[in-house]
């Protein structure tokens, strides 16, 4: 079975040099047949690996354990949906992932454009399966996942596996590196066709049309990866932080900032056909920064909680990191003529200007997370001592550095393209900035002397207000010209333009999301270790273990507490947080207990019982947490609406030559 | 987009020591210390950082630090003692200013680039005169067209 | 059976690739050689759209909304001249297609906002209550 996985992986390598060669020839000697047979050689990518990461599920499933991988991997005593977890759980299935993901994209994106874009497809098939060729390097040559446990020179079966490490086995853990990886991946799309008009030169903004939604999903895709890396960090990991700045966080933040930066200022290429190079270095940065992302999880050179195993796989990925920097870098270096701006700045005050103090910010964050996660790295090389820099050093760069961020998300869109004159400025800027400062002083008069909280709360309205301003004066508009409820007007309106209103709905899920980001500078905790009754008392809550029980299964054995919480003296419930020690990799996770409300959070670790039989707990009061959630989901409704077809297409008038028949096209927009 | 304050933290742990019951030294101290120690369990992180569940240094560690502190120990006696205990090596250094003038200096990079851009593109504004002459037998199309628009 | 699996495999998918015939080359679709500039023209026109409805909705003030329109007319005509000439390298005459029939004015015309009744066309007055549609029917 493990053969024709391997063979299939093979196979699939030599196909996939064979389409970026076939495809290249194929454009350079006007051969179509040797483009159709290297599109169908993308397609066979697909089968093949298809093929393989079958075998390596069923592998998985039936817990053969003669496969290393499988052995590492999974247990016999794991659920079957973390059997099939497991697939993506190590190094070399990850790797696999990576490639049948890649794979796929590269077959829609073939398919899709079968009868389009004929002039740069050649190019886009080669720049993804050059991309695809060096993970399967990877997959074929370095991390292998069908080696066999040979000993002795015999294959042998082990007895039970490992498992997937406990900390995995999690709801949310599960999907969550499949999402990070379909963002991952997802980038090498916009970039292949980015890189493939312009080696063809092709006059226009095709690439920037075709890629749109390709670009949007695919950072839907991230930021819903992180989100659930987020939501998995708070409910599991016990000491009930979302964000650690550990290494392979930062590594899935940095394309997703640049990704954001891109979505941005590829307007400004639309609109205006300005700022082509700059478009073109994002989409490049983006996609490098995917493949950085992939080679920091799986080398371990800046070690963190997610890198599980460690290998030299690094070293390819520096070189291919470095000859496809190189060679972007010449190409873009090579073709400025043709990456020249149609447009010039009428004026400072502009939309303009805000997208380049947006890209600028996006991008020293970027930079700064960049800078922070390989400090270790680079204090090593200069110094010869490794200077590790905490979440603490992260959070004091990167507050500042946020909130602006923050205040650009209100201001630009009250800027109009072109010029804003300061009566504008007065009408749109007035109601919205003096109730902020209300806001502001009416919290430090109300006794809270946190600065950076009573900054963001006050930029939180503020962005919020201009948000619902932009809304409510549409809305006002089309109520009034087409007479229709005001709830109508709005869905119109969005349905106008879901572009631009799916977009403010983002906003809104950020501000959102910062309200519960400001929550964390009011979080409580107390540690300590009580008799059965004994009450801890945190904030405004009352809590009593009532009870300890304890018992085993096949996969771990648990300590269960019941803690009964009052709240202002009144009964709330009983959380159970539970310790779990798992068998198979002995180690211990603590499964904590929630109460989840609107205004805060109150979190409960349990972390066994002593010998004198107390049981140590650990309660935290998180506020606001929630509201992180639920600008989450805002978010991706907000990405969604984008999505989704505008009502007023750009149809238009066209220009063409006499006797020819042309079929209908309209941009999508 | 995730940034929690944690200074703000440290902050509100010290405003709301009072509530916190327990003696024991806050986990921002066992922090700050623990950030000068390598882990060894064969991380290279470091003993604050290390976040291997159930890790067999960094968590007794941690306990030990902690204990220090409670005893009075200064920081420079803890790490003393680490060193002491398991050799010179264990010791990381503190983050120098260059780790912070970085990031700024990229900004303020990022800033003149901007003022490049932005006096390289900009263009005066021109003379608010009708379209100019030559391109004026345009002007019935585009009238016609902007009619269709809406 | 694996071996037998594995070869067939391996011949299907060669031949696959390989086996090209002329009926399987895709039909591209022709590119017009005016295609960047209607869509620039295209993008204009939007810019255009938005400009009036912002205005419309008070954001901008009346010297903003001026000088902007002028600016875009401008880009318009520049456009246009592209065009023009690019018809004279190229030597051949177009013709312009008006952009493809909207559907009707907008949905809210033909569908009554009160009773929901729908027409075949956009109607000012509600044939089934009365009730105003804004149409120009």
């Amino acid at each position: 079975m493990e053969n024709l996985g391997a063979l299939a992986v093979l196979l699939a390598f030599c196909l996939s040099v064979y389409a970026v060669a076939g495809s290249v020839a194929g454009k350079w000697r006007k051969n179509l047949f040797l483009i159709v047979s290297a599109e169908r050689a993308v397609y066979s990518v697909w089968i093949l690996l298809t093929v393989a990461s079958a075998v390596l599920v069923y592998a998985l499933m039936t817990s053969d354990f003669r496969l290393a991988y499988v052995a590492q991997h999974s247990n016999r005593a794991m659920p079957a949906a973390y059997k099939f977890a497991a697939w993506w759980g190590g190094q070399e299935g990850s790797l696999l992932f990576w490639s049948w993901l890649l794979a796929t994209y590269a077959s829609v994106a073939v398919f899709t454009n079968r009868r389009k874009l004929r002039e740069i497809m050649p190019y886009t098939t080669a720049v993804l399966m050059t991309t695809q060729t060096f993970f399967l390097i990877l997959n074929a040559f370095i991390a292998n996942p069908f080696q066999v446990i040979a000993q002795d020179g015999a294959v042998i079966s082990v007895p039970d596996g490992n498992g997937l490490n406990p900390l995995l086995q999690y709801p949310a853990m599960a999907i969550h590196p499949p999402m990070l990886y379909l963002g991952y991946v997802g980038m090498a799309v916009p970039f292949a066709f980015a890189i493939g008009s312009l080696i063809h030169r092709l006059p226009g903004e095709a690439w920037i049309h075709t890629t749109r939604r390709w670009s949007l999903v695919t950072w839907l895709f991230q930021g819903v990866g992180i989100l659930l890396g987020a939501a998995w960090a708070y409910a599991a990991l016990g000491w009930g932080g979302y964000w650690a700045w550990d290494p392979v966080e930062n590594a899935s933040l940095l394309p997703w900032l640049s990704s954001t930066a891109f979505l941005h200022s590829v307007m400004m290429q639309e609109k205006k056909g300005m700022m082509k190079v700059w478009n073109m270095t994002l989409v490049s940065s983006s996609f490098f920064l995917c493949i950085f992302g992939t080679f920091l999880t799986r080398s371990g050179i800046v070690s963190s909680v997610h890198t599980f195993a460690q290998s030299a796989i690094g070293h390819w990925f520096v070189g291919f990191l470095a000859i496809g920097i190189a060679a972007t870098t010449y190409l873009i270096l090579d073709r400025l003529d043709f990456l020249k701006s149609e447009a010039q700045l009428e004026s400072v005050v502009s939309r303009e200007s805000s997208f380049l103090f947006n890209n600028l910010i996006l991008l020293a964050s970027c930079f700064a997370v960049l800078w922070g996660t390989l400090f270790p790295v680079i204090s090593e090389a200069a110094t010869g001592e490794k200077i590790s820099l905490d979440a603490a050093w992260f959070n004091r760069l990167m507050i500042p550095i946020g909130l602006f961020l923050l205040f650009l998300t209100g201001v630009g869109p009250l800027f109009a393209w072109r010029r804003t004159s300061v009566e504008s400025l007065r009408k749109n800027f007035l109601w919205p900035g003096l109730a902020s400062l209300a806001l502001a002083g009416g919290l430090v008069a109300a006794g809270m002397r946190n600065f950076y909280a009573v900054i963001s709360f006050g930029f939180c309205l503020f962005v919020a207000l201009t948000v619902l301003a932009e809304f409510h004066r549409g809305a006002a508009a089309i109520r009034a010209k087409n007479q229709v409820s005001y709830a109508m007007a709005l869905v119109e309106l969005t349905h106008r333009n879901t572009r631009r209103y799916g977009g403010y709905i983002v906003h809104m899920g950020i501000v959102l999301m910062f309200i519960g980001f400001t929550g964390a500078a009011f979080n409580q905790d107390v540690t300590r270790e009580v008799a059965i009754g004994e009450p801890i008392r945190l904030g405004s809550y009352e809590l009593k273990v009532r009870e300890v029980t304890d018992g085993d299964n096949e996969n771990y054995t648990w300590q269960h507490a019941k803690i009964d919480v009052w709240k202002n003296g009144a009964f709330a419930g009983t959380l159970e947080p539970e310790r779990q020690f798992y068998k198979a990799s002995r180690q211990p996770v603590g499964r904590v207990a929630i109460r989840r409300r609107l205004n805060e959070d109150l979190y409960l670790n349990f972390a066994g019982t002593g010998e004198d039989g107390k049981a140590t707990v650990q309660a935290y009061l998180f506020p606001l947490v929630t509201w992180i959630w639920v600008g989450s989901v805002t978010l991706v409704l907000g990405t969604l609406i984008c999505l989704v077809p505008a009502k007023v297409r750009r149809e238009y008038a066209r220009t063409e030559v006499v006797g020819v028949l042309k079929k209908t096209a309209a941009v999508r927009s | 987009m995730k940034r929690r304050p944690a200074p703000l933290v440290l902050l509100a742990l010290l405003t709301l020591g009072a509530f916190a019951q327990m003696p024991s030294k806050s986990n921002e101290d066992i922090h700050r210390v623990g950030m000068r120690l390598a882990c060894l369990c064969g991380c290279s992180d470091t003993v604050a950082s290390c976040k291997m569940p159930g890790c067999h240094f960094a968590e007794p560690a941690r306990v030990e630090i902690r204990e220090m502190l409670s005893a009075g120990l200064s920081d420079a006696q803890i790490l003393e003692r680490f060193s002491q205990k398991h050799g010179a090596s264990i010791l990381r250094a503190e983050p120098s200013s260059l780790g912070w003038l970085i990031p700024y200096a990229s900004i303020g990079l990022g800033l003149l680039m901007i003022y490049a851009f932005v006096r390289r593109y900009s263009r005066k504004p021109a003379p608010l005169a009708e379209i100019p002459a030559g391109d004026s037998r345009y002007q019935e199309q585009i009238e016609k067209e902007l009619a269709n628009l809406e | 059976m694996i071996l037998a699996a594995a070869c067939v495999l391996t011949i299907a998918v060669i031949a696959f690739v390989l086996l090209v015939r002329p009926s399987d080359l895709p039909e591209a679709e022709s590119v017009s050689p005016f295609a960047h500039l209607d869509e620039r023209k295209a993008s204009i026109y939007e810019n255009l759209r938005d400009l009036q409805f912002e205005y419309r909705v008070g954001k901008l003030s009346d010297e903003d909304y001026q000088a902007t329109k002028k600016d875009l007319q401008r880009e318009l005509a520049g456009v246009l001249a592209e065009i023009d000439a690019l018809k004279e390298k190229l030597g051949v005459d177009t013709a312009t297609r008006p952009a493809p029939a909207k559907a009707p004015a907008s949905a809210a015309a033909s569908v009554c906002p009160k009773c929901r009744a729908k027409f075949a066309q956009p109607m000012k007055f509600c044939g089934e209550c009365g009730a105003p549609m804004g149409g120009q029917g």
